[in-house]
């Protein structure tokens, strides 16, 4: 608890993670309008009481927007971390426990896959499989992958020669045990800090991936989508950009400080 | 919005009905040339910089049909007619005299015999033969020109300056469409060329520019040809154009476009942002609006894709349940007008349907109710398990569709928007595979609701299933008599109307601005782009 006292950065950044994931959740006890709905003689109106974020050319709330808009947001950046970490873990774990040539072919493809910028290879991703929240989850997934099998294997590899281990495999477990029983457990940690430090480059990756119109189907309010909205408006309604695009680097610097510290940063 | 600016320098009136019926009149008054005004025009800069929103993808203008494209193009190839923006009067340019037989089925031009092209070849009756044959021969790859030379035959030479252009059936479009940069005329070296490699380096023309440089992406570089002496009657000056070189940079940020007008690194730029009109209202900047003619924004149905889609009483009450004035408020031009018809209201032959389109989101409900339509649980209809919901396929004006969304939900109408880009588009168009589209097409003839909704159009973007109205669309095109045709371009309108074929949203207006030391920027009939008087004031 000292400790926790002495870094209020750690206690803002819990307090914005906490209410963003409040705001996923519960989008209806935060909002003040429908975020839907517009009231045509209110557009374009700056921020006031009545419009936190002020409103967009069709009237609707910009606030509620943002507010509806963390669900597709944030539950896609998470989809798109579990995606990873799914796909990482599993290449890592049979990489780092079979060994040989096995883990060269596999640790070579990865090689491959890391050197393609993440955002290129979550474009060629989402160009085939379509637009929408779910490709665009799966894309950054896979644009993530790579980093997750690398750190897993080097975890397995480094477990793999454990005592215990050893001591398991001369008892007679079988091999899928041992790797679900004993290697994948005590390999985790790492792979589960990376995962944290992810999920605020994953909210990036998905907000520039729907700026650039492949996310949610209109009239969705992702967060990258109503940046990229506000942009033809920059000159005559700075908020609609500025706004939603504070709340991103709000939420990813909240989370990327809470990740840091999972890894065991102080 | 609500703060209309002042200076517009074109009225966004639409063109006289009456006076652009004179359009087909005009048929057989060759021959009286309006002489230029003898103005001593001189521009006080060389270089003008026009930034365009979009690549041009194909500079040739014979097969391009992206408006970007055809304002360059125009500038680069002449016509053998013109057509006067404000009358609707066509008049002579390459050819001096013109004339259609009673059925329109066979027109004489005859030439002006002074008209080289840049590279020197002279304009004779067997290149604009060359030309015509080329055109037709590419069929859908040109569909523009496929539809202004629709049932070509044949061009009969009589001398170097005479000819007749035949067609199998009565063409009420193609004297029109002589005016435009579709049809108009390049070099016989250039009729031969493939293309593909026309689209990439462009023709040789007869018009007051030459293309420079193309590079995709990037820019389009023309400069003006010196001993170019043949402009239309409706030009200010005669001799070379005004300026040496235009240059036009791909600027696809909107933003950037009107920053760069405002900082003065461009001197015209292409359609300025409506939300951004009020901006430039001032003495530094000039706005150049002018309405689209042809089928208005809207949405337009293929019945084959969607039982939801096929019911009448579904697009009925979608019809009701959209409401054009508060669209037009709130995704319009500054002064523009609410969509009406399946026509827009600067269109030759337009009948508005305003009464029977007028918004009555209660009578829709009821429409609804009727048809066996219940309000579920999640606020969307259903009928026998099937909720109330089709998809919309666009590739630009997301804001009217997000309107007309909000609007349609408030009677349980779910409707999704599907954005996609041009290619997406038309690729939907070719496999049918769309419950209804979303756009509109801009043509200067009113047979642009043939274009659209008759199931014989190779071109048609609707799939409707109304007998009547396609005779009439049939009929319409075969007539000369302009007043019976009209009754019949007012008749399918209602047609549409009654049987909703056409959800029309919003009427498009160009905006351009322009720094105020431009002068020279005209509009022609078709609302593309005229440099060649385009000049900058100290």
């Amino acid at each position: 608890m000292k400790t926790l006292l002495t870094r209020p950065g750690m206690i803002v950044s819990a307090l914005i993670v906490i209410a963003a994931l409040a705001l996923t959740f519960a989008p209806q006890l935060f909002a003040t309008h429908d975020p839907y709905e517009g009231i045509p003689a209110d557009q374009l109106q700056p921020p006031s009481a009545a419009h936190w974020f002020g409103t967009d050319a069709l009237g609707r709330d910009l606030y509620s927007r943002v507010v509806y808009g963390a669900f597709l947001s944030l539950a896609t950046a998470g989809l798109a971390v579990v995606v990873g970490v799914a796909i990482g873990a599993v290449v890592g774990l049979v990489s780092g426990f079979i060994g040989g040539r096995v883990d060269f072919v596999l640790m070579r493809i990865v090689d491959v896959v890391i050197a393609v910028p993440s955002i290129l290879l979550s474009l060629i991703v989402v160009a085939g499989l379509g637009f929408g929240a779910v490709p665009v989850a799966i894309g950054v997934g896979i644009g993530a992958a790579g980093s997750f099998a690398r750190v897993t294997r080097s975890q397995v590899v480094r477990v793999r020669t454990a005592e215990y281990v050893e001591a398991a495999r001369s008892m007679g477990v079988r091999w899928p045990a041992i790797l679900v029983r004993h290697v994948f457990p005590n390999s985790a940690r790492p792979v589960i800090a990376l995962a944290a430090l992810e999920v605020g480059t994953a909210i990036l990756a998905v907000s520039a991936l729907s700026f650039l119109g492949f996310g949610a189907a209109p009239p969705a309010p992702e967060w990258g989508a109503l940046v990229s909205y506000g942009r033809d408006f920059l000159a005559t309604a700075w908020w609609l950009s500025v706004l939603p695009g504070a709340v991103i680097l709000v939420v990813v610097l909240a989370v990327n400080r809470l990740a840091r510290a999972i890894g065991g940063e102080r | 919005m609500t703060n209309s600016p002042r200076r517009f320098r074109r009225a966004l009136a639409p063109l006289g009905a009456v006076a652009v019926i004179s359009l087909l009149a005009a048929c057989s008054s060759g021959g009286d040339t309006t002489e230029p005004a003898a103005e001593d025009l001189t521009s006080a800069r060389d270089t003008l910089i026009f930034a365009i929103k979009e690549d041009p993808t194909c500079i040739d203008p014979q097969q391009t049909t992206l408006t970007t494209s055809l304002n360059i193009g125009r500038q680069v190839v002449d016509s053998l007619v013109d057509q006067d923006p404000e009358t609707g009067e066509i008049v002579p340019w390459l050819a001096t005299e013109f004339e259609a037989n009673d059925d329109l089925t066979s027109f004489d031009f005859t030439l002006r015999d002074d008209v080289t092209f840049s590279d020197d070849t002279a304009l004779t009756s067997d290149v604009v033969k060359a030309n015509f044959d080329a055109l037709f021969a590419l069929g859908r790859t040109a569909s523009l020109a496929s539809q202004y030379l629709a049932g070509y035959t044949d061009t009969t030479v009589t001398d170097d300056t005479h000819f007749t252009v035949n067609f199998s059936a009565p063409n009420v479009v193609f004297l029109q469409g002589a005016s435009t940069m579709t049809l108009g005329l390049v070099a016989e070296a250039s009729t031969a060329a493939t293309a593909e490699e026309r689209c990439t380096t462009g023709v040789i023309g007869s018009g007051p520019f030459v293309f420079d440089s193309y590079t995709p992406n990037d820019s389009v570089v023309i400069t003006a040809r010196s001993g170019y002496d043949w402009p239309s009657g409706l030009r200010e000056h005669t001799g070379d154009a005004l300026v040496s070189t235009i240059e036009f940079p791909i600027i696809t940020e909107n933003g950037n476009r009107t920053g760069g007008l405002e900082s003065g690194e461009y001197d015209i730029i292409q359609d300025v942002p409506y939300i951004d009109a009020a901006r430039f209202d001032s003495d530094d900047y000039e706005l150049f609006s002018k309405a689209n003619t042809g089928v208005p924004n809207g949405l337009i149905p293929n019945i084959n894709h969607s039982a939801v889609v096929a019911d009448s009483a579904v697009r009925h009450a979608i019809l009701l349940g959209t409401d054009r004035d508060e669209i037009n408020d709130l995704t319009g031009a500054p002064g523009a007008a609410a969509a009406s018809s399946s026509l827009t209201s600067s269109t030759t032959g337009f009948v508005s349907q305003g009464d029977a389109l007028a918004y009555d989101p209660d009578a829709a409900e009821e429409l609804l109710d009727d048809a066996g339509w219940e309000v579920g649980s999640d606020g969307i209809r259903e009928k026998d398990g099937q909720k109330l919901s089709f998809v919309v396929t666009a590739f630009y004006a997301q804001d009217v569709l997000e309107v007309a969304q909000m609007q349609l939900k408030k009677i349980g109408i779910d409707m999704q928007i599907n954005i996609t880009d041009a290619g997406g588009f038309f690729g939907a168009i070719a496999s049918g595979d769309y419950d209804f589209l979303a756009a509109g097409l801009t043509r200067t003839d009113p047979d642009a609701l043939r274009t659209v909704f008759s199931q014989a159009a190779a071109s048609k973007w609707a799939i409707i299933d109304d007998a009547d109205l396609e005779s009439v669309l049939t009929e319409q095109a075969t007539l000369n008599d302009v007043d019976a045709r009209m009754d019949l371009i007012a008749q399918a309108q209602e047609l549409i109307t009654e049987n909703a074929d056409f959800i029309p949203l919003l009427e498009t207006v160009q905006l351009h601005g322009a720094s105020s030391t431009i002068e020279g920027f005209e509009f022609d009939s078709a609302s593309r782009i005229q440099l060649y008087d385009v000049r900058a004031t100290s």
